[in-house]
């Protein structure tokens, strides 16, 4: 069926033929499995070719099928060989933009464009794979003049260019050129900092695990090379040498991968919206609307709080809890400048007026029951070990004990006509949110006969990024005070 | 057999007392569900408490609602019950076991009162 014609600002326009490949290596990966018993099942080398074929068809029919438009106000994209869809996302919406490009996209010179809009938590409203910088500038006029219908119809007047306007400006403007085109340099990751950012991030532990499985399990399928390098000098060392051995490849792995994703991240302040960039190899640039924010997010986790660190994230519609590079405002921060790099990339942000409340000693002894009730449970559990391995069972108790104290003595809340702020630690990691206090979507406020006893009272607020915040015991009345003035709208 | 050890008036006794409290459960826990679930409207907000042992308020500000559902399955429509849910962006909350008429009112309420600006 044809698109009418009025309002249309783009007309279905397929992806760049490149995306037949991507499509491909796509069906391949998600036919694995089948490869796997084909090529080592001995199946006949036609099977393998078949399947293949197959892919390839796959690929060129979602190719011919997967169409975008830019139509009435909104971005429409049709997809889908056996159950058509059509996604349609209205162009005032749209809340963030991002464009990346990995290693073969940036060596075909080809785009990946991820449009975010409320409501899509577990990733991106619609992704265009494969957009060539002519399609790209194409999609750019239709959006823009979309947008523009839609101000006609609803003439509120906003402040400067929109979203989409700010995007593809930055898509045309290099890092080299921004400081002479007003934009505000809010910080640039250092390679220390980088460095630091992947030493204490999850990445390396992940990896770690990753190559032990593999050279206990599968070292048959190592590269001759590396396998006579471990067994001929390294396993007669030992266990410790070979552990070693892959703890020091597990850092030098995570290395690597820190600084394809990190590489050079630069946060920039222009206008009405905040945009990123990063990337060693492939390149990602991020754009939010600040009118979006809804609050910030840092997160000292163990070893960063160790060093004097921590990490800063948004809370924006649509960008949720699926892909925490979407959400990331800077990755790693000295934590005593954090609040000031926020300051300058979010003036409009709303600090708390005073400091943060803590809690009483009568609500900090709660904090106690849970980790001390676990901590028991897996003391009797390890009573059961053989041996000198019953000793073990003395840690839990106090490391429950700390960990409660720890918890209860960080928990602390804030909230004022503009501003709430929680902080609160669950194990290792350590959060503060600091947000709008009209910015909130959903509050609740939990009891039980045993808190209600003692005044106690647990409170949750959730953002429109499907992510909360909240303290598990403080006062009930001061619970019930963040119900009743938390989410409401600020006169 | 129903277990594969022990007297049989062990093995049976297991299972009359799991039968027990399943019965239990499904006799006593709805009158005490409905005497400590309740909800109230304002032009503001929702309010909605429930939970027997562990209870649980939610406030949904009225501009945050995104969408209203309502839907009931053949035994609930026999008994003209509704179970309404409120969304927002941040998740939903759900009013179970309303009555077919005052879910529609609810859901007329609602609607009527919740500001559409865009705001997510």
């Amino acid at each position: 069926m044809s698109e009418p014609s009025l309002g249309v600002a783009l007309t279905q326009t397929r992806l760049h033929p490149i995306y037949l490949i991507i499509g491909t290596a796509k069906t391949l990966r998600q036919a694995i499995p089948f490869l796997v018993v084909t090529i080592f099942g001995g199946a006949p080398w036609w099977v393998s070719v078949a399947l293949f074929a197959l892919a390839m068809v796959i690929a060129i029919a979602q190719w011919l099928v997967k169409k975008y438009s830019v139509v009435g106000g909104a971005l429409l994209l049709r997809s889908g060989l056996v159950n058509r869809s059509v996604q349609v996302v209205p162009i005032s919406r749209i809340t963030a933009v991002t464009a990346s490009q990995s290693l073969t996209q940036r060596l075909v010179g080809v785009w990946e464009l991820n449009v975010q809009s409320p409501g899509d938590r577990l990733g991106s409203a619609v992704t265009l794979e494969c957009l060539s910088g002519r399609r790209l500038d194409e999609l750019r006029a239709a959006l823009e003049s979309g947008d523009r219908a839609t101000l006609l119809a609803n003439p509120e007047p906003g402040p400067g260019p929109s979203t989409i306007q700010r995007y593809w400006a930055w898509r045309r403007t290099s890092m080299a050129s921004a400081s002479g085109n007003n934009l505000q340099v809010i910080a640039v990751l250092t390679t220390a900092e980088m460095l630091i950012a992947t030493a204490t991030g999850s990445s390396i532990s992940l990896i770690l695990l990753l190559v032990v499985v593999v050279w206990f399990q599968f070292s048959e399928y190592l590269p001759i090379r590396a396998s006579e390098f471990m067994n001929d000098i390294v396993a007669p060392q030992g266990v410790v040498a070979v552990l070693v051995t892959l703890v020091v490849v597990a850092i030098a792995a995570g290395v690597v991968v820190g600084a394809l994703r990190l590489n050079r991240f630069t946060l920039v302040r222009d206008g009405d919206v905040l945009r990123s960039s990063r990337g060693l190899l492939g390149k990602q640039a991020a754009t939010i609307a600040i009118s979006r924010i809804q609050a910030v997010r840092i997160v000292e986790g163990f070893s960063r709080m160790l060093l004097g660190y921590c990490s800063l994230q948004v809370e924006v519609a649509g960008i949720g809890r699926a892909n925490v590079n979407q959400r990331m405002l800077f990755p790693l921060a000295r934590t005593d400048r954090a609040e000031s790099l926020i300051r300058r990339a979010l003036p409009e942000l709303p600090w708390p007026s005073q400091p943060l409340r803590a809690l009483p000693a009568r609500v900090r002894r709660r904090y106690l029951t849970l980790p001390l009730g676990y901590a028991t449970g897996f003391t009797v559990l390890m009573l059961f070990l053989p041996g000198w391995w019953k000793l073990v069972a003395a840690i839990p108790l106090p490391l429950g004990y700390v960990l409660g104290v720890a918890r209860a003595r960080e928990a602390r809340w804030w909230v004022d006509d503009q501003s709430v702020v929680l902080r609160w630690r669950r194990l290792l990691n350590r959060s503060t949110v600091i947000g709008y206090r009209g910015g909130v979507h959903l509050t609740e406020l939990s009891s039980s006969p045993s808190k209600a006893r003692v005044g106690v009272a647990g409170f949750k607020m959730r953002f429109s990024s499907g992510r909360g915040a909240g303290i598990r015991y403080m006062v009930d009345s001061d619970a019930l005070l963040l119900l009743r003035t938390v989410g409401r709208a600020v006169v | 057999m129903v277990l594969p050890w022990g007297p049989w008036w062990v093995r049976w006794g297991i299972v009359g007392v799991f039968v027990a409290v399943i019965a239990a459960c499904i006799i006593l826990l709805p009158p005490i569900r409905y005497r400590v679930f309740w909800y109230a409207v304002s032009s503001t907000e929702v309010d909605i408490q429930n939970g027997i042992i562990f209870t649980k308020r939610n406030v949904v500000p009225m501009r945050r609602v995104q969408t209203l559902l309502t839907e009931r399955g053949p035994i609930a429509d026999h008994y003209r019950l509704t179970n309404l849910k409120i969304r927002t962006a941040a998740g939903s909350v759900r009013l179970s076991g309303l009555d077919r008429a005052e879910a529609d009112e609810l859901c007329d309420r609602i609607s009527r009162l919740t500001d559409l600006a865009d705001d997510v």
